[in-house]
């Protein structure tokens, strides 16, 4: 995928999700009632939360790795949250997410794949829980596990890259149709410090280790159980 | 030469064949051994003997592609028409044709030559051509050596083992240091062995000379391979590594045209190098010269990398009195660059590494040493 149709990807992704809010908050909304009782989620519960969306990354897997927009446009992410609502502003879960790398810079004729595994534990909190407009903020961290094989003029290298997600900071704005239902933008990045690289099937750590971030645009639908 | 316009691929495939041709003449006019063909596969060659008192000149061209070197430069790259590798680096090819060999060309059926590791970064390419290892390390910032073919060298008796290198970072692959093997890598040159004359001059020259295209304490190749003919020729070294490295700064800035530039003078100094050693009677006859890159380069020119294993694609290219002339060979197996360290223990007597899972020597001696 070349940057020029990622970067359409990613503006019609960000065009549905504002339709998509703006026209569920107007559904939703009433000016004279910003908040109805009748709306207002049970203060604790389950959540259950999937998201999408196209992440672009910054940074090297390694010092020496070069960085990985040289070989990756980014990727697209299905997360998976399950987690509890502990307090009417706060809630607590762990996440899987399973991405599937676009690359960059693949020659004609070559092959180029990979996958990006991570998974790890947030807290967010809301801060209008009871509106119909309800902004969070999502703070968690994790492990990253990237997979990319490349087949260039007949040269097969496999990079098998994992470490610990150091942050992984969320800003989403939900809007609430239904009590339970809630739907919105997020943008998030995580920042992860791999420390153990495997190249065709053998591992090391001898490595000058880097920081690498993904940010995502994505959009992001929970029921609150 | 002129050739029809059609196309770059067609270009470089006119090249291959031009150049094995060229080989093929060359090769058979110095064949010693009228049975053996330019495409010999290496498997099926005879059992190296093993010469006892041989010497080796080991010569690195940081970075250098195999396709600069077997199907001409890339007009793609350079924006003019190719450059066929005879023009390129005419004195290396001519002498792998007359005495010795050339690998790592597209030849349906041959083999590759590769890095072991597949890092494809310079110094884990050095750590694998100077202990016949593949290694786990993946970035310039491994440890240094601890034992190197330099230092056995030094402890199998070699009169004279030395490494003059461009890029200072060699140091820490050529020698776990404390054997007496002479190191000046960069800018560095040992304060206990005085320099005096024209070696002096050579070596005061390269203290204060711009590291471009490098840095820091980077020794442009030009005054690097000054200073190591000037010590060749004094100090006749039984294993001898020079390091040039203006190929790999150059491909890294994205210069094409300064690097083909850089990979013409490494081609005149392995010519000056054979020169040098042809004046030098005996102990010149046992040498061979063996060039090997230390990783290749990405399909885009100005990257290497494990995130690109396109640059684990080397080349290597051997000549000397010791080897039957083969031309461009077709090794049955990928040779890797943990396969150098084997070859020249075989080439100069020194005993095998007994550690295990190292690599296996390339065959290129003749039986009749």
């Amino acid at each position: 995928m070349s940057l020029r149709s990622l970067c359409r990807a990613v503006a019609a992704f960000a065009t549905f999700g504002v339709v998509s809010t703006v026209t569920l908050s107007a559904a939703a909304s009433d000016p004279e009632e910003p908040t109805r009782p009748s709306r207002e989620p049970s203060p604790s519960g389950p959540r259950i939360a999937l998201r999408t969306g196209v992440a672009v990354p910054f940074g090297s897997a390694y010092t020496a790795s070069g960085a990985l927009s040289d070989t990756i446009t980014g990727y697209v992410p299905i997360r998976l949250d399950v987690g509890y609502r502990i307090a009417r502003h706060l809630y607590i879960g762990a996440d899987v997410q399973l991405a599937t790398i676009l690359p960059n810079a693949c020659p004609s004729g070559g092959s180029c794949t990979g996958s990006d595994v991570r998974f790890g534990a947030m807290v967010a909190y809301h801060l209008l829980p009871g509106a119909i407009l309800d902004p969070w903020i999502g703070l968690g961290m994790g492990y990253e596990r990237l997979n990319v094989s490349r087949t260039v003029d007949g040269s097969t290298g496999e990079v098998s890259a994992r470490g610990l997600e150091l942050a992984d900071i969320d800003i989403g704005l939900d809007v609430r149709p239904t009590r339970s239902f809630r739907l919105g933008p997020v943008l998030s990045s995580s920042f992860t410090r791999f420390t153990r690289v495997a190249i065709n099937g053998v591992a090391t750590t001898d490595f000058d280790p880097a920081v690498h971030a993904w940010v995502l645009l994505g959009f992001r639908g929970a029921f609150d159980l | 030469m002129q050739y029809p316009d059609r196309g770059p691929r067609a270009r470089r495939t006119m090249h291959v064949v031009q150049l094995a041709t060229a080989l093929a003449l060359a090769s058979c006019a110095n064949r010693t051994d009228s049975t053996a063909t330019v495409t010999e596969d290496l498997a099926t060659s005879s059992t190296p003997a093993i010469p006892r008192d041989g010497r080796v000149v080991l010569i690195t061209i940081d970075g250098a592609r195999w396709q600069d070197v077997f199907e001409g430069s890339n007009p793609e790259l350079s924006g003019s028409p190719s450059i066929p590798p005879a023009q390129l680096m005419p004195r290396t090819l001519a002498l792998a044709a007359s005495r010795g060999i050339a690998l790592g060309a597209t030849r349906a059926g041959c083999a590759k030559v590769r890095t072991a590791g597949g890092s494809n970064v310079s110094l884990p390419g050095y750590l694998e051509i100077f202990t016949g290892h593949a290694s786990r390390c993946l970035d310039n910032s491994c440890s240094q050596v601890q034992e190197s073919l330099l230092d056995e060298a030094v402890r199998g008796g070699a009169n004279g083992v030395a490494s003059i290198g461009s890029w200072e970072v060699l140091s820490k692959a050529v020698s776990g240091g404390g054997t007496g093997v002479f190191v000046s890598d960069g800018r560095s040159w040992p304060d206990d062995v005085p320099a005096t004359d024209r070696l002096g001059e050579l070596v005061a020259a390269g203290r204060v000379a711009d590291p471009y295209p490098g840095h820091n304490g980077y020794r442009p190749d030009a005054v690097t391979a000054g200073i190591a003919l000037e010590y060749l020729r004094i100090a006749k070294p039984a294993l001898f590594h020079i390091g040039l490295g203006d190929t790999d700064e150059y491909g890294h800035r994205g210069d094409y045209a300064s690097y083909l530039d850089a990979l013409r003078r490494a081609d005149a100094l392995v010519g000056a190098v054979a020169d040098q050693l042809a004046t030098i009677g005996e102990e010149g006859a046992k040498t061979t010269v063996i060039i090997t890159p230390d990783h290749g380069r990405n399909a885009d020119f100005n990257d290497h990398g494990a995130f690109h294993p396109e640059s684990a694609r080397t080349f290597l290219i051997a000549f000397g009195s010791q080897l039957v002339p083969r031309g461009v060979g077709c090794p049955s197996r990928d040779i890797t660059l943990a396969d150098i360290a084997p070859t020249v223990r075989v080439l100069m007597g020194l005993p095998r590494d007994a550690t295990g899972g190292g690599g296996v020597p390339i065959e290129l001696v003749t039986e009749t040493n």
